[in-house]
C-alpha cells in the first residue's frame, strides 16, 4: 500500500493517519502537481491562443479562448520572406555547426575518456572552463576577427563562431560517455593490429552513436537558439539572419506598429518542431544533460 | 554575391574543414607503423594529442585570439566604423577608468540667512546639485549623481560614477542573478521532490519540464512580453483583474514592463519560468543517486520529514547543487537575449550593455573595456565557487 508522499520516505509515519487525512494528501497533491504543469506550459499556451487573434482581439481584453480563431497569422508568417530564409539559414548553421562539433568533439572526447597521457587533465580542465567561456566578453575581438576575415553580414560568421558554444559542450558530454565503454574492445583491436585511429573509427565510435544523437540534439539545439552572435554579426545583412533574430526584429507583412499575433505565430512555429523533438528524445536528453551536470 | 552562393559557403566550410581533420589524423596514425621505434605508451600520447589538435585549434582561434584581441582593443581608442587609414592611439587605462570610475561624497546642505539648512515647502532639507557643490574633478571627469546613501542631518552622502549606465547595469545584473538563481533553486528543489515521488504521469511531467527550456529565449522574452502587457489585454493583469473583482477591490493594472523595479522584477520571473524546470531535472537526476534505504533507517530513528530533508536529502544533494548553482550563476551574470529583446536600452544588464557600445557608438576599444569587465567578474564568481564548493571536474 502507497501514499503519495514528497520525498521518497516509505509510508510507515501515515498508516495510523485516518481515511479522510489521507484523501486530502491526495489532493493537495495533485493541485500541486496540476499547479506545476499550469506554471510550465501555460505561457506556450498563450502565445498559440494570441497566434490565433485577429489584430483586434490582441489588443482586447485577454480572453482564454479565441473568439473567432484563425490561421491567418500563420500565412502571413509563412509570406514573409526574411522569416522564411531565417528557418533555412537557422537550419543550416545550425546543422553546420552541429556537424562540425560532433565530428571535431568525438576525437577529442575519445582522447580524453579513453587514452592516458600527459596533460590529460589540463585539458580537461580547460574544456570546463570553456563550457563556462563568457561569449559577451570576446564578442568585440570576435568581432575584428569576423570582420579581418570577410564573413562579417554572412552565414559564415556563424557556422565560424559557432563552435565556442557547442564544442566545449559536445567534447564534455562525449568524455563521459566514452569513458563508460569497456576497455576489452580496444585491447583486442590492439591485438587485432588495428591503429589507434581504427580502433576509434571503427569500433568505438559505431558505439557511441545513440550518445552522438543525443549530443547533436542538444548541440543543434542550442545553435538554434544561439541570439547573440547572431543579432551582432549579421545587422548589415537581413538575408543572413537566423529565425531568433528575425522574430527579434520582427516586422508585419503589412507595416504595423506591433504585429504581436503574427511573432506569436512565428514563435509557436520555431519552437513547436524543438518541443516534438525533445519530447521525443526526452529521456536520453535528460541522460545527456545530467551526464555533463551531476557526474561531471 | 548570390543567394546560392553565400548558403554554399558555410557547407562548403564544413566539409573541408572535416576532411582535413580525418587526413590529418589518418596521416598521422599511420606514420607509427612505419618508425615502430616508439613505446606504446609514447605512441598513445602522442596519438591523444593529434585527437585534440583540432578541437585545440578551434578553441584558440574563437576563443583565446578574440580574448586577446579585446584585451588588447580595450587599451586603445579603437573605432570600428573607423576607416582603414584611421589612427589608432594607445590609451592606457583610461577606458577602465572610465567605465569604473566611481566615487562617494559628502554634501552639505544650502544654508539660509541665518547659517541653518534651508528647507523646501515639505520640510525637506535643501542640497545644492553635486555638480555645483563638489570640485573641479567632479565636473571635468563628468560624474554624475546615481543615488544617495544616506541623508543625516545637514549632510548626505551621494554616490557618483562617470559611466552611470555601466554601473548601474552592474547592478541590475547582480540583483537579477542573486535573486533568480535562489528562487530556481527552492523552486526547483521543490518541484524536483515532487516529481521524485511515484505516481502516474509522472513521465509525461518530466518531458513536460522540458518544454520552457526548450524554447528559444527570444521567443520566450518576446511571449512573455505579450503577457505582461500594461493592461486587461495582457493576461497577467487580466487575472490580476479578476481576483481584484472577486475581491471587491477596485481593478487596477500593473504596468510591469514601464518602471525599473518591475522591469527588473519582470526580467526574473521570465528568467525562472524558463529555468526552473531545467534546475529541477538536474536536481532529480540527483536525487535518484540517493538510496532510499538511508530514508527508511531515518524513519525507524523516529526522525521527522523535516530533519530528514535537512539532515539527509540536502547534504547528499550538495554536489548536485554546486554544478547546478555554478552553471546557473554563469549564465545569469552573462544575461543577454531577455533584456535585449523586452527592455532594448531602457535598462542594462552588462552584457547588454557591451552591445550596444559596440554597435550603437561603435566604440571597439570602450567596449571592450566593457568585456573585460564582465569576464573579469566572471571569472571571480567561478574562483568563488570553486573554492567555497570545492567543485572538481572528475
Amino acid at each position: 500500500m502507497t501514499t503519495v508522499t514528497a520525498t521518497q520516505s516509505p509510508t510507515s509515519g501515515n498508516q495510523q493517519s485516518g481515511q479522510g487525512w489521507r484523501i486530502a494528501r491526495r489532493v493537495g497533491f495533485w493541485f500541486i502537481i496540476v499547479l506545476i504543469l499550469f506554471y510550465t506550459l501555460f505561457p506556450f499556451y498563450w502565445a498559440f491562443n494570441t497566434s490565433l487573434k485577429n489584430e483586434n482581439e490582441v489588443f482586447a481584453t485577454a480572453y482564454l479562448f479565441s473568439q473567432n480563431p484563425s490561421l491567418r497569422n500563420y500565412e502571413s508568417v509563412f509570406q514573409n520572406e526574411r522569416f522564411v530564409r531565417g528557418l533555412f539559414n537557422s537550419t543550416l548553421v545550425a546543422g553546420g555547426s552541429t556537424i562540425l562539433a560532433l565530428g571535431v568533439g568525438s576525437f577529442a572526447a575519445y582522447a580524453l575518456g579513453r587514452l592516458q597521457f600527459r596533460g590529460r587533465l589540463l585539458m580537461l580542465y580547460a574544456v570546463l572552463a570553456m563550457t563556462m567561456f563568457p561569449q559577451i566578453s570576446i564578442l568585440s575581438g570576435l568581432f575584428s576577427i569576423v570582420r579581418d576575415l570577410g564573413l562579417f553580414g554572412s552565414l559564415g560568421s556563424l557556422v565560424v563562431t559557432y563552435p565556442l558554444i557547442t564544442l566545449p559542450f559536445t567534447v564534455w558530454t562525449l568524455t563521459t560517455f566514452f569513458k563508460g565503454l569497456p576497455s576489452e574492445l580496444e585491447q583486442a583491436a590492439l591485438v587485432d593490429g588495428a591503429t589507434g585511429f581504427q580502433t576509434f573509427y571503427m569500433i568505438l565510435l559505431p558505439l557511441t552513436a545513440p550518445a552522438l544523437v543525443t549530443t547533436g540534439l542538444l548541440s543543434f539545439i542550442s545553435a538554434w537558439n544561439e541570439y547573440l552572435f547572431a543579432l551582432t554579426f549579421t545587422t548589415i545583412n537581413p538575408s543572413a539572419q537566423t529565425v531568433p533574430v528575425a522574430i527579434a526584429l520582427f516586422s508585419g507583412q503589412v507595416q504595423r506598429q506591433d504585429p504581436i499575433a503574427e511573432v506569436m505565430a512565428a514563435s509557436v512555429i520555431v519552437t513547436i518542431p524543438l518541443i516534438v523533438l525533445v519530447l521525443y528524445f526526452q529521456r536520453r536528453i535528460v541522460e545527456g544533460l545530467t551526464a555533463g551536470a551531476v557526474k561531471g | 554575391m548570390a543567394a546560392t552562393e553565400a548558403f554554399l559557403i558555410p557547407v562548403i566550410g564544413v566539409i573541408l574543414a572535416l576532411t582535413l581533420t580525418y587526413a590529418y589524423l589518418w596521416i598521422g596514425s599511420n606514420i607509427e607503423k612505419f618508425e615502430g621505434q616508439e613505446t606504446l605508451a609514447e605512441s598513445s600520447s602522442r596519438f591523444a594529442w593529434n585527437l585534440l589538435v583540432p578541437t585545440l585549434l578551434v578553441l584558440v582561434f574563437v576563443a583565446l585570439r578574440p580574448l586577446e584581441k579585446t584585451f588588447i582593443a580595450s587599451l586603445t581608442d579603437q573605432r570600428f566604423a573607423a576607416g582603414a587609414g584611421a589612427e589608432v592611439n594607445f590609451v592606457g587605462l583610461d577606458n577602465y577608468a572610465e567605465l569604473l570610475g566611481v566615487r562617494w561624497d559628502i554634501i552639505q546642505c544650502t544654508t539660509d540667512e541665518t547659517g541653518a539648512c534651508a528647507l523646501n515647502e515639505d520640510g525637506a532639507t535643501v542640497f545644492p546639485r553635486a555638480r555645483d557643490a563638489l570640485d573641479e574633478t567632479y565636473r571635468d571627469l563628468r560624474y554624475r549623481e546615481i543615488s544617495t546613501w544616506l541623508t543625516l542631518g545637514g549632510s548626505k552622502l551621494i554616490f557618483s560614477a562617470r559611466d552611470t549606465d555601466f554601473i548601474g547595469s552592474i547592478g541590475n545584473t547582480l540583483t537579477f542573478t542573486v535573486v533568480s538563481v535562489t528562487i530556481e533553486l527552492i523552486l526547483g528543489i521543490f518541484i524536483a521532490m515532487v516529481i521524485n515521488s511515484k505516481f502516474t504521469g509522472r513521465g509525461l511531467m518530466r518531458a513536460a519540464m522540458l518544454v520552457p527550456w526548450a524554447i528559444p529565449t527570444v521567443v520566450s522574452a518576446k511571449l512573455w512580453t505579450v503577457i505582461l502587457r500594461d493592461n486587461s489585454s495582457g493576461v497577467l493583469n487580466a487575472g490580476i483583474n479578476l481576483m481584484q473583482r472577486t475581491l471587491g477591490l477596485p481593478e487596477e493594472s500593473v504596468a510591469w514592463l514601464a518602471r525599473p523595479e518591475t522591469q527588473i522584477l519582470a526580467m526574473i520571473a521570465i528568467d525562472v519560468w524558463k529555468t526552473t524546470p531545467f534546475m529541477a531535472l538536474i536536481l532529480l537526476a540527483g536525487l535518484q543517486t540517493i538510496p532510499s534505504d538511508i530514508y527508511e533507517a531515518a524513519d525507524v530513528d523516529g526522525a521527522n520529514r523535516i530533519t530528514q530533508f535537512l539532515r539527509l536529502t540536502l547534504p547528499l544533494l550538495r554536489p548536485t547543487i554546486a554544478v547546478a548553482l555554478v552553471f546557473r550563476t554563469l549564465d545569469a551574470v552573462r544575461v543577454f537575449d531577455v533584456f535585449q529583446v523586452v527592455l532594448a536600452q531602457k535598462q542594462y544588464s552588462m552584457a547588454t550593455y557591451n552591445y550596444y557600445t559596440l554597435t550603437n557608438s561603435q566604440e571597439l576599444g570602450y567596449a571592450s573595456a566593457v568585456g573585460v569587465v564582465i569576464f573579469v567578474i566572471i571569472l571571480l564568481f567561478t574562483v568563488a565557487y570553486v573554492r567555497i564548493l570545492g567543485v572538481s571536474a572528475e
